[in-house]
């Protein structure tokens, strides 16, 4: 068993097959050897850890992505299908969707990465700048100079 | 901002709002350390303002000065200092905002993600198959670099989000070319988006005609056909101004260099070393050469589609070409990483090095008029990693020569897994299969063009058929929609088709011949081996009883080990081949045998004791009866099964005569 501790200072005792789907705890597993003492992870909050964690559980027997996979980077990029699971998984508010981007990018876990960013993704798909904004709560921070580039590549693309 | 570029109105008469304006500029900068500034004295030197100064013009007559200009020069020189202070204002406040507004931006959950992961974002978006291509509008590369300042520089550093390029004005096009710096391109170009206007073409013989002068010392001239006479020399520019109009010409009508095809090719072609994968739409032979012809070192895909096959393409009146063909390079081994080739409709030579080292062929709606089935399967002997082998709609000038094509020792292609024959001509699958040698994992479809069954030919080596264990086999008159005979395999009940066979009725045939049980079908087990096959169910849609039933006996001797067979509209005769005689025992493991609108008579009753007393593995247990009709004989039928096997009915609904 691996024992974590999270930036709020919550303690989680999970199976070393749930806690080394990330390749950051994997690795410090293999640095340290055999031991009792506690991973810090100080970037990951209790109720982000725990929801990373639910993922992991349901992936520990999945192999791990190979080196091959990962040379396939472009492979990975082409879809944006998410398993039946995964899609369940993931259908949190925004606040905790990219909570859980930042913590797979941190725990290097690529799969839950590759789902968080789909689901982004696919918020995106298909909506105007505008749209986006109001979906992210983003304001317009553009220059005169960049809104009128910005103009101009528009109307190009209102020609076809 | 620096202060110094505002001297030149730093004046008491200048509006104190610019002044303060400018400080208050300065102490933002100040204060968050911004340096990207905006130089307003730029402004100044595009009007050509020289330096305000504002006083009341001396009204003295012995002043040499008109008063009158003097006046007139100061009211125009105060408007100017007034359009400047409005544009500083704007200026000044439209950055300061902006720059605020990326300060709000970055309390922002988006903006907590690394520019990394970002990126990664982006890229899911474009890359994915469902994100269409149209209206540009909503191409998100352009909308997610119009959301805000982080956004843009993040999607404008993501070189992947701008590889996809269409037809776009070519303003668009070189932004997506230089943003997408050096990484793979993914070409779609539907000529019918651009404006054809007078456009022109190479007719589509021409194109054949290339690959067949490649391979002239071993194709003779009656093979090579009409399209070979000319040869080479329609690079000589003398034989250009002979194009067009002549039969057999090349040229059938000429192309200008200004074209906007020519315009779109000509600024991708900048970035020709980076296209991975292009897709050519509806476009005419001239196009194809046009875009073919100058070296594309990492070409993975093409893909060229038209509509329709039977557009006069190849038919013209014809002008002189305007712009060179370089015969030489078209279609040749220009592209030494193709792997992936599709065509709908466009017919380039099978003679073509283009065709070498594929692992994906699909060729769709295409009529060889220089081709033979040989080049054919040479093509395919030159793709020994060939992975899909797709051939819709495809035919070729010779027939004969496909029965006599197969080597006599079949080369492998050890990583098919796909192999399409579709609406071909009877003899190809089998030239095909008896050539090379197939994985027994392959996915087969092989549906076959007769107008008599007469033409019908059934393959050998069908690889997959000792992993068949579920068989539908369907016979019908057939029509050009529904196929005369359907052979359908699987390994399993749930799993996917691994093979079909199917015999499709020519358009040209008036009256189909023999809408009985094909003799083909006794070949199918004689020929191929079924050696798991347990389950077949046989249909036969066909109002007429011209039955066969000695085929049909045949056919069954073929499986063995069939354990449940069901029978499907078809002829009470049938029934005898399965009666157990101390000469004949078909289907020796046959338990379950089911009859679905198939007429019985005392046959079945014999069928069933002869099979049903015996102790062996073979013993038939379940009888199932559906959509007979409850009457006289089935009655008196049915209740003497009953005291020999288990019957289950589900007979026609009084009423029901359908």
């Amino acid at each position: 068993m691996v024992n974590l501790v999270t930036s709020d200072n919550e303690s989680f005792t999970v199976e070393k097959a749930v806690a080394s789907r990330s390749v950051l705890i994997k690795n410090m597993l293999e640095d340290v050897g055999e031991s009792d003492q506690p991973i810090p992870l100080p970037n990951v909050t209790a109720s982000v850890l725990k929801k990373v964690l639910e993922y992991c559980d349901h992936h520990k027997n999945e192999p791990m992505p190979t080196s091959e996979d990962l040379a396939a980077e472009d492979t990975r990029k082409r879809t944006t299908d998410i398993g039946e699971w995964d899609q369940k998984f993931i259908q949190v508010d925004q606040e905790m969707l990219f909570e859980i981007i930042l913590a797979a990018n941190y725990l290097d876990i690529k799969p839950l990465l590759d789902v968080g960013c789909k689901t982004v993704a696919n918020m995106i798909k298909g909506k105007t700048p505008e749209e986006i904004r109001k979906l992210f709560n983003i304001v317009n921070d553009f220059t005169p100079e960049e809104e009128a580039q910005i103009k101009k590549e528009n109307e190009w693309a209102e020609d076809r | 901002m620096n202060p110094q570029f505002f001297t030149a109105i730093l004046s008491p008469s200048i509006p104190r709002l610019v002044q303060s304006l400018c400080q208050k500029v300065h102490e933002f900068e100040v204060a968050y350390g911004e340096t990207d500034s905006i130089d307003i004295s730029k402004i100044f030197d595009q009007k050509s303002v020289t330096p305000f100064r504002f006083h009341v013009p001396k009204t003295d007559k012995s002043d040499t000065i008109n008063p009158v200009d003097a006046i007139d020069e100061e009211c125009g020189l105060l408007e100017n200092a007034r359009f400047l202070a409005n544009e500083a204002i704007r200026l000044c406040t439209a950055h300061m905002i902006s720059i605020l507004r990326t300060r709000r931006n970055q309390y922002n959950s988006t903006y907590r993600l690394p520019n990394e992961v970002l990126s990664l974002i982006f890229q899911f978006t474009e890359r994915s198959s469902g994100n269409p291509l149209r209206p540009l509008r909503q191409r998100t590369p352009l909308n997610v670099a119009a959301v805000s300042r982080l956004w843009r520089e993040v999607a404008l550093n993501t070189p992947s989000l701008w590889t996809r390029i269409d037809v776009m004005a070519p303003g668009l096009t070189r932004i997506f070319l230089d943003r997408s710096k050096e990484a793979p391109l993914h070409l779609e170009v539907d000529a019918d988006k651009l404006d054809t206007g007078s456009w022109s073409f190479v007719s589509w013989a021409y194109i054949q005609a290339l690959g067949e002068t490649e391979d002239s010392d071993e194709e003779s001239d009656e093979e090579t056909g009409e399209e070979d006479e000319d040869g080479d020399t329609h690079e000589d520019s003398s034989e250009e101004e002979d194009v067009g109009g002549g039969e057999g010409s090349y040229y059938s009508r000429a192309a200008p260099v200004s074209s906007p095809f020519s315009r779109l090719v000509k600024v991708l072609r900048t970035a020709s070393h980076r296209w991975a994968s292009l897709q050519l739409q509806e476009a005419s032979a001239a196009e194809v050469v046009q875009t073919l012809c100058f070296p594309l070192p990492f070409l993975e895909s093409l893909r060229m589609t038209r509509r329709d096959a039977s557009l006069p393409y190849d038919l013209g009146t014809g002008t002189s070409t305007a712009y060179e063909l370089s015969t030489g390079a078209v279609l040749r081994a220009n592209a030494p990483r193709l792997r992936d080739l599709h065509l709908t409709a466009v017919p380039i030579s099978l003679a073509s090095p283009m065709y070498a080292g594929l692992t994906n062929l699909r060729l769709e709606n295409i009529r060889h008029t220089a081709s033979i089935v040989r080049q054919l399967l040479s093509v395919i002997a030159a793709c020994p990693e060939l992975e899909s082998l797709i051939l819709i709609k495809v035919y070729f000038r010779d027939r004969d020569l496909a029965e006599n094509s197969a080597p006599s020792i079949p080369m492998a292609l050890n990583r098919l897994q796909r192999l399409q024959l579709d609406h071909v001509d009877a003899h190809l699958p089998k030239a095909i299969l008896d050539s090379f040698s197939i994985p027994s994992s392959v996915i087969m479809e092989l549906g076959m063009v007769i107008s008599s069954w007469g033409e019908a030919v059934m393959p050998t080596n069908v690889v997959n058929a000792p992993l068949i264990r579920r068989m539908f086999i369907s016979t019908d008159r057939g029509s050009s929609d529904i196929s005369a005979c359907a052979i359908i395999g699987r390994a399993s009940e749930e799993g996917p088709v691994i093979l079909e066979i199917r015999y499709i009725r020519s358009h040209i045939s008036l009256e189909f011949i023999g809408c009985y049980t094909p003799d083909i079908l006794r070949h199918l087990g004689q020929i191929n081996t079924f050696s798991s096959l347990e389950l077949l169910t046989f249909s036969q849609w066909d109002d007429k009883d011209r039955s066969n039933p000695s085929t049909f006996a045949e056919m069954l001797a073929s499986f063995p080990g069939l354990k449940v067979l069901a029978l499907e509209w078809c002829p009470s005769t049938y029934l005898y081949a399965l009666v157990v005689s101390p000469y004949v025992h078909l289907c020796p493991r046959l338990q379950t045998l089911r009859l679905r609108r198939t007429d019985f008579d005392e046959t079945l009753l014999k069928l069933v004791e002869s099979r049903a007393a015996r102790r062996d593995r073979g013993r038939l247990g379940s009888l199932e009866l559906a959509g007979y009709f409850d009457k006289y004989p089935c009655v008196s039928i049915i209740a003497a099964l009953r005291g020999l096997v288990a019957v289950s009915e589900d007979p026609v609904p009084q009423g029901d005569d359908t």
